[in-house]
């Protein structure tokens, strides 16, 4: 057997295996999303709406010239179903008119709080408290960045626990309710709790809530749908079991205080910094020999907005595929090491190889295969069988994560179902190959450093759409 | 011919708005007080709360604190701020002493907390139309 041989069975059977590992972990969800859904009829979620044990939290929405929706978004936030709760917007030295806005509508005044800067942050000037009995807080500080904001957020926070946001999240009524029941549940151990996340695109929004639940008509959007649903019901719930969910999204986190201010809060002008501190948790704790859990809730759900365009969600993946190997090299020590436990022997190798070696070898392997094949090199008859082999397990996967997301019964029209299950499919040939060639691109690419950002939205999910007449 | 001179006519009935934005606790509340003997006008959202109550003159208003468009307090102070005085219940989840204390003191008469019993806020409604001379048997 040649070397060239050798090398394309090798690419072929990794595909092979990468496509039964997250087999492996959609069944592993399966089962998880089942147990899920057992302790949370059990657990009376609404006995904790009235219970004096509920732990408060603070919700904190870094805000970034966010004038025009910024007062809807803390109404939808002030709506949230939950017994305690105080929302700390923080001005991250916006040039509109966010806190002009923010006071005109709360009736915000300066008030002088003593607070421990935990974490060091840009300079805080003015922290603002509502005069209606709200409870809402308003932080003036100089422009630092997302993670920076939070951070301010933290240092003002009054409550053991913070939820980041972000202002253009359409939650869910429940979604806060939903996640602070894994820590009630195991209240010593769980440090952080993740939610799940879908794509707003096509859903009919009033009043900062999501009314009707449809899907979206382009076809970028749609592929979009259907990778948020693998990843967030076949592979998270799948990870979090087995005790290595790698990425908490900052977009929708809840987390206990301590922990974050103990690893030092959000990395500043990172570009992956929800899967940064994510990582740092895991590190901090695992080495301290701390147990902890860090915990995905699906059942937690809010709701954001996904790119339009191919430009734009190529620019957002590449953002991804960038801070991806900046986390990677940052936490190369992690890798197969014992004493990180699972996330060192398992989630983190794996991810590893499949989220960053595998693109690579994908790329290489949609050129060399066929080039061997044309060229004579290759087995038609195992080179074929293979190939067929990983596109029909990578779609079955996606239809796994179809099949797991049929509990939470968004998508009922039977067109939709239609449509989902044809991109689950299409999406291997087309969106994948697409989308490593991206990763493949990130890896030479020097991105702006832009804190923030820059993706261009439609305003499906605009908040501020509705005046108010008073 | 005897002719009405336009004495203030008295209302028999007391008028309440209720305003709550969740249709079931909202028809559970209107039904209740129609059962004692008021007139009610439900409102689900919050600046519809706060249009019908600033053109309209209600004896006793039920205002939920979370509402989509305006939030309860908020609908409260803007009646405040154009000088519509009314006594206002407000009805809520917010257990927060803090909260239930600067929500008395923005204005509202009374606080009821969700989840409530029914027979609770009927007499606390009694009280306070007894206390605007209604028949204390409503």
């Amino acid at each position: 057997m040649s070397f060239i041989e050798l090398f394309n069975y090798g690419i072929l059977i990794y595909f092979v295996v990468m496509e039964l590992q997250l087999l492996l972990i959609a069944s592993v969800s399966f089962f998880a999303l089942r147990r899920d859904q057992f302790t949370s009829m059990h657990g009376r979620l609404h006995d904790m709406l009235t219970s004096d044990t509920t732990p408060p939290v603070s919700i904190i929405i870094p805000a970034y010239n966010e004038s025009a929706g910024i007062t809807e978004s803390v109404r939808s936030m002030a709506m949230l179903k939950y017994t305690s709760k105080e929302i700390i917007v923080v001005n991250d030295g916006s040039s509109d008119e966010t806190v002009k806005r923010m006071i005109d509508e709360f009736r915000m005044e300066p008030i002088d709080v003593p607070f421990r800067p935990s974490l060091q942050t840009q300079v805080i000037h003015r922290v603002y408290k509502s005069r209606l009995p709200l409870p809402i807080v308003l932080v003036d500080k100089d422009n630092g960045g997302k993670g920076d904001a939070i951070n301010a957020g933290i240092n003002i926070a009054r409550y053991p626990y913070v939820m980041a946001t972000d202002a253009d999240m359409v939650l869910d009524d429940e979604c806060l309710l939903r996640a602070v029941r894994h820590f009630v549940e195991d209240r010593s151990r769980t440090i952080a709790v993740g939610g799940n996340v879908r794509p707003l695109n096509g859903c009919e929004v009033r009043r900062g809530r999501v009314t009707n639940v449809s899907l979206p008509r382009r076809p970028v959007e749609l592929a979009q749908v259907v990778e948020y649903i693998r990843s967030f019901l076949s592979g998270r719930p799948g990870w979090s079991a087995l005790g290595s969910l790698l990425i908490i999204s900052g977009a929708f986190g809840i987390f206990q205080k301590r922990a974050l201010i103990e690893v030092g809060g959000f990395r500043h002008g990172h570009l992956g910094e929800d899967m940064e501190l994510t990582m740092r948790l895991h590190r901090h704790y695992s080495k301290k020999r701390i147990p902890y859990r860090i915990v995905y809730a699906p059942d937690a759900v809010a709701w954001t907005e996904v790119p339009l365009s191919r430009r734009v969600l190529r620019r957002q993946r590449m953002r991804w595929h960038r801070g991806l190997m900046q986390v990677i090299w940052q936490y190369k020590g992690m890798l197969g090491n014992p004493r990180y436990g699972m996330v060192g022997l398992l989630g983190w190798p794996s991810f590893v190889a499949f989220e960053f070696v595998a693109p690579i070898l994908e790329f290489v392997g949609w050129f060399v295969v066929p080039a061997s094949l044309v060229l004579g090199f290759l087995n038609w008859e195992i080179a074929l069988p293979l190939f067929l082999i990983s596109l029909v397990l990578g779609a079955a996967n996606s239809l796994i994560g179809l099949f797991l997301d049929e509990r939470f019964g968004y998508y009922n029209a039977p067109g939709d179902a239609a449509k989902l299950l044809v991109y689950s499919v299409g999406e291997q040939l087309g969106m994948r190959q697409r989308t490593v060639w991206w990763r493949v691109r990130a890896m030479f690419w020097n991105p702006r450093r832009k804190a923030w950002g820059d993706m261009q939205r439609a305003g499906v999910g605009n908040l501020a759409s509705e005046k108010i007449s008073a | 011919m005897f002719k009405y001179q336009g004495a203030v006519p008295i209302v028999s009935r007391p008028q309440v708005l209720v305003a709550e934005d969740d249709r079931v606790v909202s028809l559970l509340i209107a039904r209740s007080l129609e059962g004692v003997g008021a007139d009610t006008t439900t409102v689900y959202d919050g600046i519809e709360a706060f249009e019908v109550g600033l053109t309209n003159d209600f004896n006793l208003v039920l205002l939920d604190q979370v509402m989509p468009g305006l939030l309860g307090v908020e609908v409260l102070q803007r009646w405040i701020d154009d000088g519509k005085d009314m006594p206002v219940i407000m009805v809520s989840a917010l257990t927060a002493e803090e909260d239930i204390v600067r929500c008395l003191e923005l204005g509202a008469v009374d606080f009821i907390r969700k989840p409530f019993s029914v027979r609770e806020l009927l007499a606390r409604v009694r009280v306070h139309l007894r206390a605007q001379g209604f028949d204390p048997d409503i």
